[in-house]
């Protein structure tokens, strides 16, 4: 069973909303010949549709096509030979050759700089593990800047700007992205349990509303003007939908607070009641992002004529839940099923797969989908919960590392994402100051000021970074290369600077690092 | 359960297909093509246990349903890009069957394997050429050629329907636990069988082009010397990074490996290196050359699953059945000889080798299945002799169809006929390894905690940056 191709418009009274692709061509009744599908021509390139179109189809204002005009049939005693249908038979695409051979006379300096390559990646691994290096780590406060895998970032920058991570190579690593996005929503999705969410103080969604929605609309002002201001001194035109999405992508990035290593730090003095709310707190503000997220999906995709699913953008939102939880109980059966430990690897894997595949090829967001799927989970009665967790620890660390270093490969700043990421964490701490300001003599203020000052210095983690990737997946339109810079320099600045606040913290007295509870 | 997920993975699969979009260029078709492959061939793998057949058989068969010839769930571009997922897979299946040749034990089967090597692999190309010329009139992409090209054609069809799968045997291997002289000397044998296969092929292809309308090749030794010693030199350096690494670093190894396994995969085809050779030499070397053999084997199993699931899933995919229908005789009859020759010869050379009983019985259809060098060297075929290749290719392709499918069954029932079966600890991954409460899950910290566990290191739970909510218990429960 083929996969149809893309709706053409045939001027019939069919509905937008159940448009099929063209039937199969039929034979004339003088042919009794097969139509060989290597004679039958592409579909022709879409055309323009009116956009206000009705949904009864009738505003349709294009030629009708007969789908039988391009296409050449064989004679009827046209019978081809069994060497010609043999050379007709497309080889397995597997056996296809390589794509981008090195030249012979390149091929030992190549692989002399490969092997230089995995020297020094092993010369890092040795030095990252070495207790002496992490002692200097510690001293400098940068320790966690490190943990957190940033460095990876600038490992994937330099081995594409040194030609080993090239764009083909990272053409086949892409998939990686997809099943990489998939498996960070996953795992933000099962650290909301709903039950725990009651404790959550009085007003939780005030202050995550405001001290979140606050930041992300100066964001969306400020770089939204940046890019507008860009635009138009490139002398582009400055009607476009585009910008309001970038700026929304950068804007949904940069207000979110994650739940990391160094927000907890920042609570060290609270109790653990307070720092568990903060958690959740945080955990809360990745939600709203994702929720964010997926109306920008839902709103800004391909529409019309250019895919085969003909749906108001609001019904995009439906889908991408409504396959969200169908996925989701899938892969609740899935991880239900009785199977040793590798069994259960490769199943969340492919689970995890199949999610962020399906997701990102309707079009809709990996992370979304997936961040559901996580939900489901773990808010799903069953004893499939420890070994889940298990699995994933154990394989968080591999994805997520080659993820950053596939995000650092496709990372190329410019100055116009350096001036966003300016504008996006000047915005984000401002936003969150006055947000807090704001809210928290509203609420309940059982919060002590140490972790309400942690939550507005929160760092951005890297679900920033996923965003971003994310957008350049699914956008390949827009200005990637500053959403990119903004998103991940600001991600870094924002982890850095608040690693150095504490580090400060640290050395005037006021804590003892031992002592902190973690 | 599984049924009615295997039917709502297909029906979501379905569903997605359908829809399309003009120019689409974010590439999810890979990520979901693997994602469907690993699950349901899981799912195939184990109804295929329940009938008495190789988990592999099950594999091959989703992916062969999933495959154009079947539902055509996987595009064809699709499938293309799944190289680098078979990519990773060959280079792991090397490193493992290069693991697993330890000369120590290797040595007293180096009589029987040397035999093996002359009289079954050399014997059974010599039946297959004869077989391909006398059925030269069934042949379409043989008519018109005169009787020197088609000896030469014969030859060459000959060397490359003689190709092993040690694929197909060391996945076997693991997934039966078998462990024994008969899992022994298949292995060796199929290994050295498929080296004498690649020499042979280049030298002569080289002789066969002049005779066949394509250019003679004036380099083709160079090539072959680059070809083999570089993969040669290539192995030991890689064999030399996993010592520096299992020495020096020793964690996350699981991760390294996969990653090392991806360079050779990637760069090894562009410069002209074979993988499997770079693999498997390196994969030797750390095993006879160091004491981190063990480590490494233990790094590779653990991530073995879904490699063996995508890498034979997707194989399934690539069958055309369509070409049993234009070439079915020759194909069956080229099957036939090819495994009557091989058990024939393989008793003879056992017999001659003075082998243990088991051996001499089974190890026969070891060397039946075939798979992915087969396939390469048919594609190879079509590059060198583009006026006769693609058919050839073709035959090939049917050919290798039939020994994919059913050869892994008949091989299986002789693992479990000698006695080999269960020899080896079952997922020895399993024992020890460290579990997290749910509400606890920090993530990486615990990593670094299982690979020592795994590694039979103790674990210093105090070293791991735990909140305090988190409990990390050793436990040796296994799930499931």
């Amino acid at each position: 069973m083929p996969a149809p191709t893309p709706a053409t418009a045939t001027g019939s009274q069919t509905p937008l909303s159940q448009a099929v692709p063209p039937p199969p061509p039929t034979l004339p009744p003088d042919t009794e010949q097969p139509v060989r599908p290597e004679d039958v021509p592409p579909t022709p390139p879409p055309r323009a549709v009116d956009p206000d179109a009705t949904d009864d189809g009738a505003a349709l204002d294009v030629d009708p096509v007969d789908p039988l005009d391009d296409v050449e049939f064989l004679e009827a005693d046209a019978e081809p030979t069994d060497a010609e249908r043999l050379a007709a038979l497309p080889l397995p695409p597997l056996l296809r050759p390589d794509d981008k051979p090195v030249a012979s006379e390149d091929r030992p300096w190549f692989a002399i700089k490969v092997f230089m390559g995995l020297m020094g990646l092993l010369a890092l691994a040795y030095l990252g593990g070495h207790p002496w290096v992490q002692r200097l780590e510690r001293k400098i406060g940068v320790s966690r800047v490190v943990a957190a895998g940033f460095p990876f970032l600038a490992l994937g920058l330099l081995a594409h700007r040194n030609d080993i991570l090239t764009d083909d190579v990272l053409g086949h690593l892409r998939p990686v992205l997809h099943l990489a996005l998939g498996w960070i929503g996953l795992v933000i999705g099962m650290r909301i349990e709903l039950a725990k969410l009651s404790s959550l103080p009085r007003g939780a969604l005030t202050i995550v509303g405001v001290s979140t929605g606050l930041p992300l609309a100066m964001i969306l002002a400020g770089c939204g003007a940046l890019l507008l201001g860009a635009r138009a001194l490139a002398g582009q035109p400055l009607l476009d939908l585009v910008i309001v999405r970038d700026a929304l992508i950068i804007a949904a990035a940069g207000a979110i607070a994650a739940d990391t290593e160094t927000l907890r730090y920042g609570a060290r003095k609270a109790s653990p009641e307070a720092r568990r709310s903060l958690v959740q707190l945080a955990n809360l503000d990745e939600l709203a992002a994702l929720v964010g997220l997926a109306f920008l999906n839902a709103y800004f995709r391909p529409t019309g004529f250019e895919v085969t699913w003909q749906l108001p953008n609001t019904a995009w939102l439906f889908v991408t839940f409504g396959l969200a939880l169908v996925v989701g109980v899938v892969v609740y059966a899935i991880v239900r099923l009785p199977a040793t430990r590798t069994e259960s690897i490769a199943l969340l894997l492919g689970s995890v797969a199949f999610a962020s595949g399906i997701a990102s090829e309707l079009h809709l967001s990996p992370l979304v989908v997936c961040f559901v799927v996580g939900l489901l989970l773990t808010n799903f009665p069953g004893d499939h919960k420890k070994r889940l967790v298990d699995n994933l620890a154990r394989l968080e660390m591999p994805i997520y590392l080659v993820f950053l270093i596939v995000a650092g490969a496709m990372w190329s700043p410019n100055l116009l994402g350096w001036m966003a990421m300016i504008v996006l964490l000047a915005a984000r701490y401002l936003g969150r100051w006055a947000g807090g300001r704001i809210v928290w003599n509203k609420v309940d203020d059982h919060l002590p000021a140490d972790a309400r000052r942690s939550l507005v210095f929160a760092p951005m983690g890297t679900l920033p970074i996923a965003v971003a990737v994310n957008a350049a997946l699914l956008y390949p339109d827009g200005d990637l290369s500053t959403i990119l810079t903004a998103t991940i320099g600001g991600a870094i600045l924002c982890e850095l600077a608040l690693a150095l606040l504490w580090r400060r913290d640290e050395l005037a007295g006021t804590t003892d690092p031992a002592k902190v509870p973690r | 359960m599984r049924f009615l997920i295997l039917l709502a993975v297909v029906g979501l699969m379905t569903a997605a297909r359908s829809f399309e979009v003009v120019g689409d260029q974010i590439g999810s078709g890979t990520a979901l093509t693997v994602g469907f492959l690993l699950i349901t061939a899981y799912m195939t793998g184990w109804i295929a246990k329940q009938l008495g057949m190789p988990k592999l058989t099950g594999y091959l068969i989703a992916g062969l349903c999933a495959g154009d010839s079947v539902l055509a769930l996987i595009p064809h571009a699709t499938l293309g890009d799944l190289k680098i997922f078979t990519g990773v897979a060959v280079s792991l299946i090397a490193l493992t069957a290069g693991t697993e040749l330890e000369m120590k034990t290797m040595r007293p089967l180096l009589r029987t394997i040397g035999w093996l090597t002359l009289l079954a692999c050399f014997g059974t190309m010599v039946a297959l050429a004869v077989t391909a010329f006398l059925l030269r009139d069934l042949l379409p992409f043989m008519e018109g050629l005169d009787t020197t090209a088609a000896v030469a054609m014969s030859a060459v069809l000959g060397i490359v329907l003689a190709a092993h799968s040690p694929a197909v045997v060391v996945a076997l291997r693991t997934e039966m636990n078998a462990d024994g002289p008969l899992c022994r000397t298949v292995l060796g044998s199929v290994v050295m069988g498929d080296l004498v296969v690649i020499v042979l092929f280049a030298a002569v292809g080289a002789l066969a082009a002049p005779l066949l309308g394509s250019e003679s090749d004036q380099r083709a030794l160079v090539h072959l010397v680059w070809h083999i010693g570089g993969s040669l030199v290539a192995g030991t350096c890689v064999a030399g990074v996993m010592y520096l690494f299992l020495r020096f670093v020793a964690q996350s190894t699981a991760l390294f490996v996969v990653a090392l396994a991806f360079v050779v995969a990637e760069v090894a085809v562009r410069i002209g290196f074979d993988p499997l050779l770079v693999a498997l030499s390196a994969g030797m070397l750390v095993r006879n050359l160091t004491s981190y053999g063990d480590a490494l084997h233990e790094a590779i199993e653990g991530s073995s699953l879904p490699v063996y699931l995508v890498f034979f899933a997707a194989a399934g995919a690539s069958i055309h059945i369509d070409v049993l229908g234009i070439v079915g005789v020759p194909v069956v009859i080229l099957a036939v000889v090819r495994t009557v020759a091989r058990l024939g010869l393989a008793r003879a050379a056992t017999s001659i080798s003075n082998a243990p009983p088991a051996v001499r019985k089974f190890v026969g259809f070891g060397l039946l299945p075939q798979a992915g060098l087969a396939l390469a060297l048919g594609l190879l075929m079509t590059k060198t002799f583009p006026a006769v290749g693609e058919g050839a290719g073709t035959l090939v392709l049917g050919v290798v169809a039939l020994n994919e499918v059913i050869m892994p069954i008949l091989y299986r029932q002789a693992l479990l006929r000698s006695g080999e079966v269960g020899r080896t600890a079952a997922d020895q991954g399993s024992a020890a390894y460290p579990t997290v409460s749910s509400d606890s899950y920090t993530g990486p910290a615990i990593v670094a905690a299982w690979d020592e566990s795994a590694a039979g290191l103790p674990v210093d739970t105090a070293s791991i940056p735990i909140d305090d909510s988190v409990r990390v218990v050793v436990s040796p429960d296994r799930p499931g």
